[in-house]
């Protein structure tokens, strides 16, 4: 399967979960409200009356952001970091839990959002992807130590010298690289979910290690539709931008506007699962055994090596991409 | 170097003083410097004359060495500013005087030693006390030999060598200045820069022949030495208070001439000459020689640069009348010697900027416009900086904003990460410089008040910002109640005045009483001398209909300490406008209006002079209420939180 027909394949399975695109919106807009709400009272209340409020509608003074935070305790102001992470933390840990749903849909047979699939694949594969997700962390570190690393050699080598220029376009390449490595673990992990979620598997350092091996085995088709999904999303942001420039000061259609984008932002996302679930299943398709069976809300982890073994030997008979064991490091039902 | 063989002792109007019709030129330097690369460091020697204008017979004479803040870390600067890295890592710097004698007379270098009049470091060095075997009578005057060695530190602090790039400022013995209380020589500070008299300053520099050097004044002649590959210049200047200079092979070395009657319309000159009520011969300006010292890697920059120099020279002598002096130079340092840049020194100031640094980010034309202006405030109007940081650089700050503000418009917010115009790409507001000082202000409106010895904030971000914003805001403000015209008059009398000479604050206020006609003391006790916030808001206000005629009151509270009288405007229903002025005396006010409308909005300070306020949103009040603001913002936020948190959830 090449990228793009993964992408295509992808494309129309997103497009039949609109309601699971209303789920993701309601997840993230409840969230959001947290902080949009007190905004609302805060402008209401403080410039609701104020004449200063008509020039403010034209252009936005960084004045007022700056009065109000003079104004502000610094109790509240500092307390604001840690409260915006938590919400953070929170809406990954949401984000997790939403994944779990979203992958069951698109590994399964018609790739049809019903909620009861949805929401049983959400609490069914919630502790694994959680799991993984505090694997994923680790390589994120790695990724933050390479960037350090690569800051330190800079400095090393330019940081002293008589030039900017050449420490500068080694910053614009070391940003190039780790953006490469963030995309790189971001791909490697979805992966590594899709195979949690497809093999209805729990062995999350298996998945991750085993995530690894398929998408550099296969780089040029896992990046391909990582990669083209994510020129999708650019291509979006580029036209909301467009437009958001043409709208100018109507507040009503840019709030549409804006909404508007937070859907397509959400389409993507679902878009990358999706697409990588395609492509996926094409790489190492999922053993007779399990279809049905991973996928029914309450069906019961499958026996590891033997879907292992059923895998490997159902991408060889469709002769299509390296059996199960080209996914893993080591041997079919290794250790890992 | 003409060496002296004799105590001068000679009268007042001395050769010190001749054809000169500003202020006193108390000191004359003579100085010889050589400038040993492998060593980072200078061999100088100085001959110093200096005369005592003074009522009083003096017997002690005080220098800055301000160098040796760079000595150890136990300097009273760097104990109060850190440690900088690159000092610890063996780029300390520091002068030692090797030989001080009277000219044809007793050596002194034995009787040096260092004093520590602003605090108790008896490990400071940066003061040196030297006691007279005979004293100096009023109206004589007095000719050291001074040798020093300064071996320059990795530039820090404006001073120093980065490479092959060399900045000597502070570099060489400088006499205190002599006021009616004794010598004003303070220490050097973190947070302080200097104050000297003015006089005439001749300096011989040698150096590798493959440097391009750029200095104070106008150079006078030039010997090449092919054997010792070699390059003497000497260059002079009169009428100044100190001399810096920079040295490096990578200078790119360009010079253009200032013309005045390309750079100033026929109209705008008279514009001008209105404003400030002066015949327009008054405000003619004259040609400048530019020279620009700039790294080669910003030579797409060139133009920029010119332009904002053409830019000071033009508006600050519009403004306060012609640069007097016949150069000015411009040096750019290079990348990892930003500690040189933005200074200023007597025909000389550093600036700086990046590689390919985008337009509309005020690099490097502030920084350029800005030191500039420091040739009217501190060049020619040399306040003490030590004591009195604002008028120069509160003065400074005010012009710079009024004409970036003018003939650049807004900028960016600084939102650069890895040098790229993010903060364009996003369309994040632009902001001018009225803003940003406003916005600086409102940070910490009540850490200090503005006139302070500069080592005596509460901290550098309250000493920055009482000395540059708040003052810009203040002086911003008192623009706008007295009128531009009246502000425009008092500010060149006061450069005029003062030309050359150490005003005060109450020098200014003086000024600003005599032109403007007003006594301004209690605006300048209070955010001059004060810290008190001003903080009008509008209070209750209430229309009751009774019959046809509704009964409406407004009431205005002051939140505040600070008091100022304020206008009022009251706007009813039917078009009927009412305009109030309240003392602010008391905590609030409050007026009855009685008519056949409503009130339909009440605003404080309508004519926005009062730009000290620290809260705008509360100066005004309308009827019906705005949802529309509060709906858009909310919306956006909403919006922003939703992206983020999807990016953010990447990671799940």
């Amino acid at each position: 399967m090449s990228p793009l027909h993964a992408i295509a394949q992808g494309i129309r399975a997103v497009n039949r979960t609109k309601r699971m695109w209303l789920v993701y919106w309601l997840a993230t807009t409840i969230f959001a409200l947290v902080c949009a709400l007190p905004v609302w009272m805060l402008v209401s209340s403080t410039l609701g009356h104020s004449l200063w409020a008509d020039r403010l509608m034209n252009e936005f003074d960084p004045q007022f952001a700056v009065e109000l935070a003079s104004a502000t305790p610094a109790a509240v102001l500092s307390a604001m970091a840690p409260a915006a992470l938590a919400l953070a933390a929170a809406f990954v840990l949401l984000g997790t839990f939403l994944a779990g749903g979203a992958i069951a849909v698109f590994t399964s047979e018609d790739r049809a959002y019903s909620p009861g699939l949805f929401w049983a694949g959400c609490g069914k594969n919630f502790a694994r992807l959680f799991r993984l997700s505090l694997i994923s962390l680790l390589f994120y570190a790695a990724v933050l130590a390479v960037s350090a690393g690569l800051a330190k050699v800079g400095q090393s080598l330019w940081g002293e010298g008589m030039e900017e220029r050449p420490l500068r376009v080694y910053g614009w390449c070391r940003l190039g690289v780790v953006l490469l490595l963030l995309f790189l673990v971001n791909m490697i992990f979805d992966y590594a979910k899709i195979r949690l979620v497809a093999r209805d598997r729990r062995e999350t350092w298996r998945a991750a290690l085993g995530s690894v091996a398929l998408v550099f085995r296969n780089f040029r088709r896992t990046a391909g539709t990582f990669a083209g999904v994510l020129v999708l999303g650019g291509m979006l942001w580029g036209v909301y931008t467009l437009l958001r420039g043409a709208l100018g000061n109507w507040v009503v259609q840019s709030i549409v506007l804006a909404q508007a984008y937070v859907v397509s932002r959400i389409w993507i996302k679902l878009l990358f699962y999706a697409g990588e679930a395609e492509m996926y299943l094409a790489i190492a398709p999922r053993p007779e055994a399990l279809v049905g069976q991973a996928l029914s809300p309450a069906g019961p982890a499958a026996p590891e090596a033997p879907a292992d073994v059923q895998a490997s030997a159902a991408a060889a008979s469709a002769g299509g991409e390296a059996p199960a064991s080209a996914e893993e490091p080591g041997a079919p039902g290794g250790t890992l | 170097m003409r060496p002296g063989r004799f105590l001068l002792a000679v009268p007042l109007v001395c050769l010190l003083e001749t054809a000169f019709a500003g202020g006193p030129r108390i000191v004359s330097y003579e100085i010889s410097a050589r400038l040993d690369t492998k060593a980072r460091a200078i061999q100088g020697s100085e001959t110093l004359t200096w005369l005592n204008t003074s009522a009083a017979e003096v017997s002690e004479l005080r220098f800055h060495l301000y160098m040796n803040a760079f000595r150890n870390d136990r300097s009273t600067f760097l104990r109060e500013g850190g440690v900088p890295d690159r000092l610890k890592d063996g780029g300390w710097g520091w002068i030692d005087v090797r030989r001080m004698q009277i000219a044809g007379g007793a050596d002194l270098t034995k009787s040096i030693h260092f004093v520590h009049p602003d605090d108790d470091n008896a490990d400071d060095r940066t003061v040196a006390s030297v006691p007279l075997p005979r004293p100096v009578k009023p109206g004589q005057s007095i000719t050291l030999q001074i040798d020093f060695y300064t071996r320059l530190p990795h530039v820090v602090s404006r001073t120093g060598y980065h490479g092959d790039f060399y900045m000597a400022g502070q570099w060489f013995p400088k006499i205190g200045v002599l006021q009616p209380a004794g010598w004003n020589c303070h220490q050097f500070h973190a947070n302080s820069e200097f104050f000297a008299d003015y006089g005439r300053y001749s300096v011989t520099l040698t150096t590798p022949s493959d440097y391009v050097v750029g200095a104070t004044g106008v150079l006078e002649s030039r010997r090449d030495d092919a054997a010792a590959n070699t390059t003497t210049r000497t260059f002079v200047q009169e009428d100044v208070h100190d001399f810096a200079w920079t040295a490096s092979p990578r200078f790119l070395r360009i010079e253009r001439t200032f013309d005045p009657a390309r750079e100033v319309s026929a109209r705008e000159l008279a514009a001008y000459a209105a404003l400030e009520g002066i015949p327009e011969a008054d405000a003619a300006l004259q040609p400048v020689r530019m020279i620009l010292l700039i790294q080669p890697e910003h030579a797409d920059q060139i133009e920029r640069h010119f332009r904002a120099l053409s830019t000071g020279l033009k508006y600050f002598g519009l403004m306060y009348g012609a640069y007097p002096y016949r150069t000015i130079t411009v040096v750019d340092p290079p990348f990892g010697g930003g500690q040189a840049g933005g200074m200023e020194y007597p025909t000389l100031i550093t600036a700086g900027t990046n590689w390919h640094e985008p337009e509309h980010t005020g690099n490097p034309e502030m920084v350029i416009v800005h030191e500039f202006g420091h040739q009217f405030w501190y060049g020619m109007v040399g306040n003490n900086e030590f004591e009195e940081a604002w008028l120069d650089e509160g003065i400074n700050s005010y012009s710079t904003s009024k004409i970036l503000d003018k003939v650049y418009g807004s900028w960016d917010l600084p939102v650069r990460p890895w040098g790229l115009p993010v903060a364009r790409w996003a369309g994040l507001p632009r902001i001018d410089w009225d803003q940003a000082n406003r916005m600086a202000y409102l940070f910490l409106p009540k850490s200090d008040s503005i006139v302070r010895n500069a080592w005596e904030f509460y901290n550098g971000t309250s000493y920055g910002l009482n000395s540059y914003m708040h003052p810009a805001l203040m002086l911003r403000t008192l623009e706008r109640v007295l009128g531009e015209p009246v502000m425009a008059r008092v500010m060149r009398t006061y450069q005029q005045r003062w030309r050359y000479r150490h005003p005060a604050t109450p020098d200014f206020i003086a000024v600003v009483n005599e032109v403007s006609g007003r006594d301004m003391k209690p605006f300048f006790d209070q955010f001059l001398y004060g810290s008190n916030i001003l903080d009008y808001k509008v209070g209750d206000v209430s229309s009751n209909k009774k019959g046809k005629i509704y009964e409406s009151t407004v009431k205005i509270r002051r939140e505040g300490e600070a008091v100022w009288p304020v206008d009022i405007r009251i706007r009813f229903k039917n078009g009927r406008v009412e305009n109030r002025q309240w003392d602010g005396a008391y905590r609030w006010v409050k007026y009855e209006f009685t008519g056949p409308a409503a009130i339909e909005s009440v605003e404080i300070d309508p004519e926005h002079k009062l730009l000290l306020d620290v809260n705008f949103a509360n100066n005004s009040y309308r009827a019906e209420p705005v949802y529309g603001l509060a709906v858009k913002w909310a919306a956006n936020v909403l919006s922003w939180v939703q992206n983020l948190l999807l990016a953010a959830s990447s990671l799940s």
